[in-house]
């Protein structure tokens, strides 16, 4: 176990890199575009169920049957790094959508009267009163998106995206369980750590807003 | 001055809040707007800031339709203290004293200055209960940091809805007592929500008794405890009314 590590260190570091670099991307879109519609569904409450369903049906496609899907598709689809993050932006798109939604939604409706009668405007009560306010839930959103990407970023290996997948694959083919253990670890220990300090931040603000 | 006339309140599904309500807010004395639950109070005082629109009759500030005003500027430039107090649990106490001030653009140092001055006010030490979090506070302390929040930016016109709601007797007497002297101080046009008479005839120059949506009676403490104009005043006086009438006997 130590001797396969210590013999093929580069490239598992490498893949590790690679594997954070996939999630990471592909989280970083996901927060990009799923805040904004988060707010904006908050906005206009009546679409809520429509998004917020549709993006659960792209949810429930298995992770390899998306990744085939995207085979197809010109641009964001293909082989390679490019339709894993297309994909894995799917998945956690929806969570941090819902994660924004549900945030904003469980604010007290007393503390965004009190902001209103301060003399707030919409875009202050959000700034000010909603989204500091939801942020415990926000960060939940994230945290759940992060591990999500982390996980599913090994079925990434499927079309050539390289990751950690790749060691887990191989090592499947090859019968070498050292490789398969070697790719799933560092996975496995990402996701746990990530999983914690989100969880140790959310504890944290979630105190400060009680 | 704040002037309403024929001001009705009806809502989305046909609840009708406020009926055909005309009364005045004098300038420099405090109004209080008693009722049942379901009454209208709350919604009275909410017409003043714009926070519900007269869906027949008018509001007057100074003489225009308050629908011709800047809702936004018109808000900060009234204090608020709503119902429970409404401090923002993220902010410390002196974050959400300097909340209005902030909003009008004052320099940090000024707004500071004036969360300062009007948290002794309300006799809460801003050394001491500036930096912590309305959480940590009693339920005193928060009718006082609402208080205080509501009067940073010095506005000529305060808006209480049950300022003493959340309070003991001994606790309402207390600050009670402080704010009526605080009110004559500061010279303040205030309109101020309670269920509870004794407030109204411990706080108010005039009273305001609402009853499903609309005015009962309007007139001193003193009228109102002595002469209910009608059986709903007086059921609102209820069993206490000998003790409103010592009160009230004193105070008018």
């Amino acid at each position: 176990m130590i001797a396969y590590f210590l013999a093929n260190r580069a490239e598992i570091g490498a893949l590790t890199l690679q594997h954070l670099g996939l999630s990471g991307a592909a989280l970083g879109l996901a927060v990009l575009a799923g805040f904004p519609l988060g707010v904006l569904l908050t906005r206009r409450r009546r679409l809520a169920p429509w998004v917020l369903g549709g993006a659960a049906a792209v949810q429930t496609i298995p992770s390899v049957a998306l990744l085939g899907l995207l085979l197809l598709l010109p641009a964001v689809g293909g082989i390679g790094a490019r339709p894993a993050v297309t994909a894995l932006f799917l998945y956690s798109l929806m969570t941090v959508v819902e994660s924004v939604y549900a945030g904003v939604v469980s604010v007290d409706p007393a503390l965004v009267d009190a902001g209103r009668g301060l003399g707030m405007t919409e875009r202050q009560i959000l700034r000010l009163v909603e989204l500091p306010l939801a942020l415990p839930v926000l960060v939940s959103g994230l945290r759940m998106s992060a591990v999500l990407c982390l996980g599913t970023a090994t079925a990434a290996s499927y079309i050539g995206a390289g990751g950690l997948g790749d060691l887990i694959f191989r090592g499947v083919g090859r019968g070498n369980p050292y490789m398969v253990a070697w790719g799933a670890l560092p996975a496995t220990l990402m996701a746990v750590g990530v999983h914690l300090a989100l969880v140790a931040w959310e504890r944290r603000l979630a105190r400060e807003v009680r | 001055m704040i002037r309403l006339e024929g001001a009705s309140v009806e809502f989305p599904g046909g609840v009708r809040a406020l009926d055909g309500v005309s009364l005045e807010f004098a300038h420099g004395q405090t109004t209080c707007l008693v009722g049942a639950s379901g009454s209208g109070k709350s919604t009275l005082l909410r017409l003043v800031n714009r926070l519900v629109e007269p869906t027949a009759g008018r509001v007057l500030l100074d003489g225009r339709d308050a629908r011709s005003l800047d809702p936004i500027a018109l808000r900060r430039g009234m204090g608020y203290a709503m119902q429970r107090g409404g401090l923002l649990p993220h902010l410390t106490v002196t974050q959400n004293a300097e909340l209005v001030p902030r909003l009008l653009g004052w320099p940090p140092r000024r707004a500071a200055e004036a969360a300062a001055r009007t948290l002794s006010l309300v006799r809460l030490d801003p050394v001491r209960y500036g930096p912590r979090r309305p959480g940590t506070l009693s339920g005193g302390e928060r009718e006082r940091a609402s208080i205080a929040r509501a009067l940073a930016a010095d506005p000529a016109v305060l808006l209480l809805d049950e300022p003493l709601g959340a309070l003991d007797q001994h606790l309402r007497e207390t600050l009670q007592d402080e704010l009526r002297d605080l009110f004559a101080r500061l010279g303040k046009t205030v309109v101020c929500v309670t269920h509870d008479m004794h407030v109204a005839v411990g706080l108010a120059h005039r009273v305001a008794v609402l009853s499903g949506g609309r005015l009962a009676q309007f007139g001193t403490p003193r009228q109102v405890v002595r002469e209910p104009a009608d059986e709903r005043v007086l059921a609102l006086l209820g069993r206490r009314r000998e003790a409103l009438l010592r009160e009230a006997g004193e105070g008018a």
